[in-house]
């Protein structure tokens, strides 16, 4: 990556994503200081709600659409939105356009959004994020959980793992790197057995390759792989990219 | 040059594909070679020709004339071409010859010549043409011994069709 | 037509889970596929050129299709064979038994055919009393064990070697052996079926592809099953339906440059065969009739709407192989005879949005379908139009739709929104601290737990942290 682009001097807004902002705080949190350890003056919109996936993927299209044209009209001014989370991250940037290509407004400004829409991990790297120590917990044994939408909808993956290696993590490969955990959103709850089945595939991986720490930039399926480790008296921990990159940051 | 490295580059092709191959330069060494074949197999087998062959081979081979298939037999036919970037054999059906040795044959002979290889599956439609070949009922495009895998994903050879395939690639 | 149970997807996926032979059978099954397709194209220079090429002739072939099915008629009664369009199951099976009794045939082979699967073919030739042998290997084994097909391109893929084994003691009345590996296997149904193809006065068969310009249908199989019935007796019948059409024979390779890629890996199956017509005056062999029949049943009217994509698809299995959900349930659970994604668009298009309600929502929209498939079909995207479909004709599960209904109004509704995750982040937390473990994690059914947040909201911390900013006056 020669050409870093320069977003110092730029408005930068935080996607805080539903699940965070309920769930997790502290993933969001670590975002802004992420990001603020670049010297970015970080806004997060206030009226921000979520990328609308339940209704897009649910059937329900009308409230999709009208999610997307209201997160389009908050973020749209901003030079970059920078997202803890591939799947919201996917949606917009892919989705939309797709979602209001019906609408010749809409659609032209759904695209230039994706254009400015980076999952963290990305938006990092490209602007020259480097860990001021080695992460603490360098030495245990450390898995990238490759999300789908990482993987398939952002394809940023190798963001995520170059910065999580300058922190002196020694990711293991594993095999079932592009098969899905069975999170899905509402697929976890609508097929719950084979979610559950699903997850436990992902965590006998996990124990057969040793994971202490699952590193991934998708909350949903973190919650979804802690939930079942509890049942199956696993001991992975499971931590967000923002956490991890985070956890490397105090000088 | 060119030549030779289609060849080479066929032989690897068809081994990859599970046959076996043998080189020859005359019709006298095809006669050896499936005389040598059917003794190797202590005669267990019976021997057909197909038609277009049988006024070259013949003389010198006993084989079965009858349009009943015997129930055991080694198979031999003539390939109008091979297809160099799969390793393939285009068998075309004729009055001379017979699609049903393609696939009756315990083992198939393929006698192929140096001369007809062509680059890929287009290249036969071209090849066609230009001879003016019209569309028999059967083209048999043929990339190996026959095979399954339908019991636990395991490779087997011979599920129906030959259980081996022997290319006498044909250097005149 | 074989019973849709489609609607029974979630109690049959759960016996599918707790089915510990179809478990192992299955992951043993989608290992080989991937790890096979996946060499193959890493041996291709530009595989996406490829997918271009056979996509382009697909379009074509969709935007021309009666003409491109006309030419095909005449070629194929030049080349002395017949071509006939049916609408519905019905009328192909009857077509079928007609045929099939003017032959005075007794016994019939079967090449695999899906569609012939879609109609029921086999049970209503055998109702007539015909002798129907399925000569596929998979299908011969599904056939002994009375099952549909659990896969489009390996019908027997669910079942483990132990369980063939039984099935050939049971019904090969070849006295005492036994089998010491699976070639053993191989070789008795070879014995045993050979008769069979010998004796047989009718082969059926499906084709891969119908080619315009020449009258041919395009026949690929690794056993040479397939070309055993297309040769041996004195009837072909060949049934297919309308999307196989292609304009040319160039057209017909690009599909086949990427079909058996996709299937098992191999850059061309052992035996791709071109069958053009009846036996000629002079040919030495082949089958005095031929019949070409081409079944409708729902796909023209998805030309020209928003699923004609679905139309592209060459059965080549990719999308069942790498799907997470087909991988852990197998393809009976389906409920019909196309499983997997595929299957969950094709089903309800086919057979009505009614009869297929949990199929379309049996996705967690990972996208791998999308990436392996060779004709690029975007099938999650499909997958989500028939949950539009579902949605507008309320056939969803009401409590999804109220729940959406309401989510969907919080989204549209800011301060909506965050005043229900306030209070939502505040009672989990209460929830957490009152009915959690020492970790305050919750349980949430089927031994899962979620660990309550340990603090407030983002947003509301964000907001006391921009206040405090303030007050420092930074």
């Amino acid at each position: 990556m020669t050409d870093k682009p320069q977003f110092s001097q730029s408005k930068v807004a935080l996607y805080v994503t539903c699940l965070a902002n309920s769930l997790r705080p502290e993933i969001a949190m670590a975002s802004v200081e992420l990001l603020e350890s670049l010297g970015i003056d970080v806004v997060v919109p206030q009226d921000q709600t979520c990328c609308g996936q339940p209704s897009y993927n649910g059937g329900h299209r009308e409230d999709a659409l009208a999610i997307a044209k209201h997160q389009i009209s908050i973020l749209y001014q901003y030079d970059s939105v920078v997202f803890p989370s591939g799947s919201c991250c996917g949606m917009i940037k892919n989705h939309y356009p797709i979602l209001l290509s019906q609408d010749a407004t809409w659609s032209v400004k759904a695209a230039e959004l994706g254009e400015k829409c980076f999952d963290l991990s990305e938006y990092l790297f490209r602007n020259g994020w480097v860990p001021a120590n080695k992460h603490p917990e360098a030495d245990q044994s450390w898995g990238y959980h490759t999300s789908c939408s990482i993987l398939r909808e952002t394809r940023s993956q190798q963001f995520a793992r170059e910065l999580l290696s300058s922190c002196g993590l020694m990711l293991k490969e594993l095999p079932d790197n592009e098969v899905c955990c069975g999170f899905g959103g509402a697929f976890s709850a609508k097929f719950g057995d084979i979610s559950h089945r699903m997850g436990e595939n992902k965590l006998s991986t996990l124990s057969q390759n040793n994971i202490v720490n699952l590193v991934s930039s998708d909350l949903g399926c973190l919650l979804h792989l802690s939930s079942l480790s509890t049942s199956l008296n696993s001991r992975v921990e499971y931590k967000h990219v923002a956490e991890v990159l985070n956890a490397c940051n105090q000088k | 040059m060119e030549y030779s490295s289609d060849k080479n580059n066929m032989i690897s092709k068809l081994t990859v594909n599970g046959c076996q191959i043998q080189l020859v330069t005359s019709y006298g060494e095809v006669v050896e070679k499936i005389t040598a074949l059917m003794e190797a197999k202590h005669d267990l087998y019976d021997l057909v020709i197909s038609e277009q062959l049988q006024p070259i081979l013949n003389p010198s081979l006993d084989s079965n004339h009858s349009n009943d298939m015997p129930k055991r037999f080694i198979g031999v036919s003539e390939a109008y071409a091979g297809i160099l970037d799969t390793g393939s054999l285009v068998l075309l059906s004729s009055e001379k010859q017979r699609t049903a040795i393609n696939f009756l044959s315990e083992i198939h002979i393929i006698i192929l010549s140096s001369q007809r290889l062509i680059r890929d599956k287009n290249a036969l439609w071209e090849l066609m043409k230009s001879e003016k070949v019209e569309m028999p009922r059967a083209v048999n495009i043929i990339s190996g011994p026959s095979r399954t895998a339908d019991i636990e994903q395991t490779i087997q050879i011979g599920a129906h069709g030959p259980c081996e395939l022997i290319v006498t690639l044909f250097e005149q | 037509m074989p019973v849709i149970k489609s609607n029974q997807f979630k109690p049959s996926s759960l016996q599918a889970l707790n089915d510990s032979n179809l478990q192992l059978a299955l992951k043993r099954a989608e290992k080989g596929f991937v790890e096979k397709r996946a060499k193959s194209i890493a041996m291709v220079e530009d595989f996406d050129a490829l997918k271009d090429r056979a996509k382009q002739a697909k379009v074509h072939s969709l935007k021309h299709l009666d003409q491109l099915l006309e030419e095909f008629q005449d070629k194929l009664q030049a080349a002395g064979g017949e071509m006939h369009r049916v609408a519905s199951p019905a009328e192909l099976n009857e077509l079928v038994v007609t045929l099939t009794r003017r032959a005075k045939a007794k016994t019939v082979l079967k090449g695999k055919s899906m569609v012939s699967e879609e109609t029921g073919l086999n049970r209503v030739l055998e109702d007539q009393g015909f002798d129907v042998v399925e000569t596929d290997l998979g299908e011969y084994i599904i056939q002994l064990a009375n099952e549909p097909p659990s896969h489009i391109i390996a019908p027997a893929v669910h079942k483990t070697r132990q369980q063939i084994e039984s099935l050939f003691y049971q019904y090969h009345n070849l006295g005492h052996r036994e089998f010491k590996d699976i070639a053993a296997l191989v070789a008795e149904a070879r014995q045993v079926l050979r008769t069979r193809f010998l004796n047989a006065e009718v082969g059926i068969t499906g084709a891969n592809l119908m080619v315009a310009e020449t009258g041919s249908i395009v026949l690929v199989t690794n056993e040479g099953n397939g070309d055993l019935a297309a040769t041996l007796p004195g009837l072909h019948i060949v049934t297919t339906s309308i999307e196989k059409i292609v304009g040319t024979l160039e057209d017909a390779n690009a599909v086949l440059e990427v079909l058996a890629r996709s299937a098992t890996g191999q850059a061309l199956s052992t035996y791709t065969s071109f069958f053009t017509g009846n036996k000629r005056a002079n040919d030495t062999d082949g089958p005095v009739g031929f019949h070409v029949i081409v079944l409708d049943n729902g796909r023209s009217k998805l030309l020209g709407s928003e699923f004609e994509e679905m139309l592209h698809c060459i059965k080549c299995g990719a999308c069942l192989n790498h799907c997470p959900i087909y991988s852990n349930v197998g393809g009976h659970s389906y409920g019909w005879v196309y499983p997997g994604p595929m299957g969950s668009v094709l089903t309800p298009l086919l057979q009505g949005l009614k009869t297929a309600t949990p199929l379309p929502n049996a996705s967690t929209f990972c996208g791998r379908c999308e990436e392996v498939c060779p004709m690029g079909i975007p099938l999650p995207n499909l997958l989500r139009k028939l949950r539009d479909q579902q949605h507008q004709e309320k056939i969803e599960p009401r409590k999804w739709r109220w729940a959406l209904f309401g989510y969907g109004w919080l989204c549209k509704n800011p301060r909506l929104y965050h005043g229900f995750f306030r209070y939502w982040n505040s009672i989990i937390r209460l929830l957490g601290l009152i009915m959690g473990n020492s970790k305050h994690q919750l349980p949430l059914g089927g031994g899962r737990r979620l660990s309550a947040p340990s603090q407030t909201t983002f947003m509301t911390q964000w907001k006391r942290r921009q206040r405090r900013t303030k007050q420092i006056g930074i």
